[in-house]
């Protein structure tokens, strides 16, 4: 064998792009067979970002109820959004209340909400940073997505991605104090998510002394490893103690994850879950309904792929929706600060260490840019609203051709985890787009009284959802945000 | 390393919180040693941590006497668990075993090992987030997230059909070897099966295969090999199983007898479980035969056994890994301030190359190695005037580095000895540009004097720097203010031994075209003075204080255990600590050794709901 000192193996560094290349020629075998699901299956996208929406120098106007009268943010920052203003629902905006009320010592500021975000629930601050601290709850996604599978969807809970998390302070989370990790990458994404689950016959591996065999019964076989998986966690939970039996059974669980995915690759039609018209099942248009490429993956790493990665994750989340492979998605750019996020595109380069404070990243970093919370912020703040008209663009693109599309049954959450640049975390205002099939009320930008919790609005994802709750999270929050339905 | 990778990044994020406006000083030193009994010794400082420290609750379970053994029962501490230095230890105990998945370094080198893989898929993988480490510093993941399982998922498919292929190809891959060939009937198939499960096993689980495992193994085997798959591919599955089983993933090793309690309450470890434990702490891998070999034969449960292993493993060149994991962890691993030597800050010094930034991970490793192989005391790790240098290495030190590859040089011991003044400790513990004496001096009072400190509060003034001041003057003005003085006069003076170094590591006499003031004096965690020359002087008193020979005590034995010490270690840390002190300059390989012989290694307390 020959055997190298793997000692100091840093190819997270060094990965290159050789292994997207390889993957092309199987994505574009895997076109043909893409099924493209649109009308009648309510899907929920939340992209979720750091440092404010806004700046202290660009804003929004809102308008009440009125659906006419009201106009994008000032500054051009929302000018992407233009085309799509009958669906958008803007709002202004939520108090991250749990971030004041709940107990423990720790920071107050935007820069800590992130596991609380999705949850409503007040978490547990652990003494070794931020790094780990534990949500206190089920995140919305998470609960979305299991009441789904509990109605019988086949698919993912939720696919969680990210792009540059160089940090981890946490979104989601399947319960207190589990976490639900954003994958970074959009090839292990395709790998993980894409590839066992398309109906495309998978070759397995090398021949031998019996010969190749060229199987194509991949999700049986792997479900026979997993079968033995499974019965050895089952003896190891039952001998270890009862504190590390928690650890096992939660490996017992995502055990089972994969393997109910690979029970339900059979590609029977989904079935929509509003109510509605039978799913139909279009061709829709070429391009949207296939697997993206991710030939051209950069590094992840690399906060100049930051665009390129965004832009490939969201194709994979559109391709998996239309496929029906998950009906919720939780995206994640950067991290709880972003300090170290260069927004080389958007022509800001390096400016090494901030003198005013060397800890805090660079001098031109995304959080350096926020406490500026100026210009050069409202430069960042126009490109994340890009980002969501980049999606909604897409979403609308996948239509059954009688004037619906995948949006119009979806619903779209651009979330911030403060206000502006300057860490509130009352008012932080949320760009909504898509009426869920109906429920939300969209073409309006609405003001909200000031204390209004975003457990309010996770209430109204669940229900928009079909997954129907009454309170989330913290329970003396309160109950749904009734306003957004109009 | 992942590990550090995370806590280099989540340290960003404590500074962030930390950038709101300075109105007043809200933070705690995590509980200062009030000392007990009229000396320094075993002071307990159980604050740290939530920035909101507690104050020193000294629960430190303090001998009288003095803690550098003048007395003649001295002990002294600072987590509250007492090493008695001289006289009688404490009777030996045993606290809980840490169940714990494989770190991505053991991961990555285990499929090494057993498959052949060197693609390091773990640590090598975008999509692999760091694992956090433990409230001591050192990484033992125990809960999993649905991508990690995910990934072990997948990986055990990519794995293990690159070995059958190279195995297919005649070429060695790891310990997967066909026991036989081409089996032509279902009967054969299924005794070279067994077979297979039997040797693959027991590399795999690092213990024989038990009956109910072999019999799931070779169910699995049939009902693969009648889904379609080849016979080596169905022996592939079988491997695909194995490496994503607890019995791989985990640390715990169970059976294959069932624990038993003694009449102290104790569990000893079998000999299998522990040639497991040796191979983690020393190799970061799986047992080779040797161990495997002793396990079997039942010779791994005297002290004298293990200590016989020990040996043999150090000057194993494998060794170099679990050196380097410990040594690493412990140095450069302070929490949110942690930095990361396999992922340097970017220099603005043209002689900080790639060579340098990959060069000084191999500095570290082969010095750290070389102190274990060598005289293995603390002396030569803190002051030994040498090193391991490239080519783009010694040019920074100023001497004549190879052409190619490391070779060892002799260092101007006027100007540099030991791990501290090594381009490897002083480049990582810097800032992007510049030397940072707050990092340098964390290291050295939170880990090698294992001080506690809170994190910073959120609003401590961020360095001022002076236009033509020295690095030294701006740190000081800071560290003085009044807001800052409270912990920074603790760790700055340490930190500021080290400006004879600048954020590269090269040695310098002026800085700002000043003459370099290297001198300072401080309170050690354990209420001790140092009052030092430069980092030369301060890293040979260091090398004879009790109070850093007790912390690297400590050090050890929370890395070995995967957790903080309990008074249950007491009695083993204080006999290791006595074996290497009765070694001049201080033999920390004999209180390595001595610990992984040690009761609080070899055995362990039944766990809450355990089933025995």
């Amino acid at each position: 064998m020959m055997k190298r000192d793997l000692r100091f193996s840093r190819r997270r560094l060094l990965k290159s792009i050789g292994a997207g290349a390889a993957l092309l020629p199987m994505l574009q075998a895997d076109r043909t067979d893409a099924a493209c699901y649109v009308g009648g299956i309510k899907r929920m996208y939340i992209l979720a970002w750091t440092n404010g929406m806004l700046s202290s120098i660009n804003n929004w106007a809102t308008s009440g109820n009125d659906p006419t009268s009201w106009s994008l943010g000032s500054m051009n920052f929302q000018d992407s959004l233009k085309p799509y203003m009958s669906d958008l629902l803007l709002l202004k905006g939520i108090d991250y209340k749990f971030i004041k009320d709940m107990p423990g010592s720790g920071e107050r500021t935007g820069h800590a909400c992130f596991p609380g975000m999705l949850t409503g629930a007040f978490y547990q601050l652990l003494s070794s940073g931020t790094s780990s601290d534990l949500g206190g709850g089920i995140s919305v996604d998470q609960y979305v997505g299991t009441q789904l599978q509990k109605g019988g969807y086949k698919g993912l809970v939720s696919l969680n991605q990210g792009t540059y998390v160089v940090s981890t302070g946490h979104l989601s989370w399947s319960a207190a104090g589990q976490v639900v990790q954003p994958n970074p990458d959009p090839n292990s994404v395709f790998n993980l998510y894409f590839k066992g689950s398309l109906p495309t016959t998978v070759t397995t591996g090398a021949g031998g002394a019996g010969g190749a065999s060229g199987a194509n019964n991949t999700s049986a076989i792997q479900k026979s490893i997993l079968d033995y998986v499974i019965g050895d966690l089952n003896r190891f939970s039952n001998i270890v103690g009862s504190e590390d039996k928690q650890s096992i059974d939660q490996h017992l669980t995502s055990i089972r994850a994969i393997e109910t995915r690979l029970q339900n690759t059979t590609t029977t039609p989904p079935m929509a879950v509003d109510g509605g018209a039978p799913v139909s099942t279009v061709t829709g248009t070429p391009a949207a309904c296939s697997f993206p490429s991710t030939a051209s993956e950069p590094k992840t790493t690399l906060a100049a792929s930051v665009p390129v990665i965004t832009k490939l994750q969201m194709d994979l989340a559109v391709a998996a929706f239309a496929a029906d492979l998950t009906r919720v998605a939780v995206m994640q750019i950067s991290d709880q600060g972003a300090a170290n996020l260069i927004m080389s595109w958007l022509g800001f380069t390096s400016g090494g260490a901030l003198a005013s404070d060397p800890n805090t990243g660079d001098a031109n970093g995304f959080h350096a840019i926020a406490h500026e919370n100026t210009m050069r912020k409202v430069t960042c703040d126009t490109w994340f609203q890009t980002q969501i008209a980049y999606l909604i663009g897409q979403m609308k693109s996948i239509s059954d051709g009688t004037g619906k599309s995948m949006l119009d049954s979806s619903v779209i959450v651009g979330m911030n985890s403060m206000r502006t640049g300057t860490h509130e975390t009352t008012g932080v205002p949320v760009v909504m787009a898509g009426s869920c099939g109906g429920y939300f009320k969209t073409g309006r930008s609405l003001g909200l009284p000031a204390g209004t919790p975003n457990n309010g609005l996770l209430v109204a994802l669940c229900n928009a959802m079909g997954t129907p709750v009454s309170t989330f999270g913290e329970t003396s929050y309160g109950g749904e945000l009734t306003v957004l339905k109009g | 390393m992942k590990a550090q990778e995370f806590r280099r990044s989540s340290f960003v994020i404590a500074a962030l919180l930390s950038a709101g406006s300075v109105v007043a000083c809200t933070g705690h030193i995590g509980g200062l040693a009030s000392g007990t009994g009229g000396s320094a010794s075993g002071g307990g400082q159980t604050g740290a941590g939530s920035g909101s420290g507690s104050g020193g609750s000294g629960s430190g379970t303090a001998g009288s006497g003095t803690a550098d053994g003048g007395g003649p029962t001295g002990s002294a501490g600072t987590s509250g668990v007492a090493i008695v230095t001289t006289g009688t230890p404490p009777a030996e105990s045993a606290g809980p075993l840490v169940m714990r998945r494989l770190t991505y370094r053991e991961y990555d080198h285990m499929l090494a090992d057993l498959l052949g893989d060197t693609t390091a898929p773990a640590e090598g993988g975008n999509a692999w987030s760091p694992d956090a480490p433990n409230a001591v510093g050192y990484v033992a993941p125990s809960s999993v997230a649905d991508l990690q399982v995910d990934l072990y998922n997948q990986t055990a498919d990519g794995v293990v059909e690159t070995a059958l292929q190279a195995v297919a190809a005649g070429q060695t891959a790891g310990k997967l070897t066909i026991p036989c060939k081409a089996p032509t009937t279902s009967a054969a198939e299924t005794t070279c099966a067994t077979q297979f499960i039997t040797s693959f096993g027991l590399e795999a689980y690092r213990r024989p295969i038990a009956a109910a495992e072999q019999t799931d193994l070779l169910t699995l085997f049939s009902k693969v090999r009648g889904l379609g798959l080849s016979f080596n591919e169905s022996l592939g599955a079988i491997v695909k199983g194995m490496i994503q089983s607890p019995n791989f993933l985990y640390h715990w090793e169970i059976g294959p007898t069932a624990p038993v309690v003694g009449s102290d309450g104790l569990v000893p470890l079998t000999s299998w479980q522990l040639a497991s434990r040796l191979a983690s702490t020393i190799w970061e891998t799986t047992p080779d035969d040797t161990l495997l070999q002793a396990a079997q034969a039942g010779q791994l449960t005297t002290a004298a056994q293990v200590a016989t292993q020990v040996t043999r493993m150090l000057s194993d060149t494998r060794a170099t890994n679990g050196l380097f994991n410990f040594h690493e962890q412990w140095l450069f691993n302070f929490g949110s301030q942690g930095r990361d030597l396999t992922q340097p800050l970017t220099k603005s010094s043209p002689l900080f190359t790639a060579a340098v930034a990959q060069g000084i991970q191999t500095e570290f490793a082969d010095f750290v190695s070389s102190v274990y192989t060598g005289d293995g005391t603390l002396q030569a790790l803190f002051t030994a005037p040498y090193t391991f240098v490239n080519h783009d290495l010694g040019i920074i030190y100023g001497v004549t580095g190879p052409a190619t590859g490391f070779a060892k040089v002799a260092l101007d011991p006027a100007r540099r000895g030991g791990i501290f003044t090594q381009t490897a400790f002083l480049a990582t513990l810097a800032s992007d540009g510049a030397d940072n004496p707050i990092y340098r001096g964390l290291s050295i009072y939170l880990k090698v004097l294992c001080g506690t400190m809170g994190s910073p509060p959120a609003n401590v003034p961020a360095v001022t720097f002076i236009a033509s001041g020295t690095t030294r003057q701006s740190y000081d003005a800071h560290g003085m203010s009044a807001c800052a003085s409270g912990c920074h006069n603790f760790f700055d003076p340490p930190g500021f031994s080290f400006e004879n170094f600048d954020g590269i590591g090269a040695y310098r006499t002026t800085d700002a075209n000043q003459p370099v003031d290297a001198t300072g004096t401080f309170l050690t965690p354990g209420n001790a003075t140092i009052t030092f020359q430069n980092a030369l002087d301060l890293s040979k008193q260091l090398a004879g204080s009790a109070e850093a020979q007790t912390c690297v005590d400590r050090q050890w034995t929370r890395y070995i255990l995967g957790r903080p010490e309990t008074t249950a270690e007491s009695g083993s840390m204080s006999i290791a600590y006595q074996k290497a002190a009765a070694t001049t300059g201080f033999s920390i390989r004999d209180l390595m050794a001595t610990l992984v012989q040690s009761k609080a290694f070899m055995f362990r307390q039944p766990s809450a709901g355990e089933a025995l």
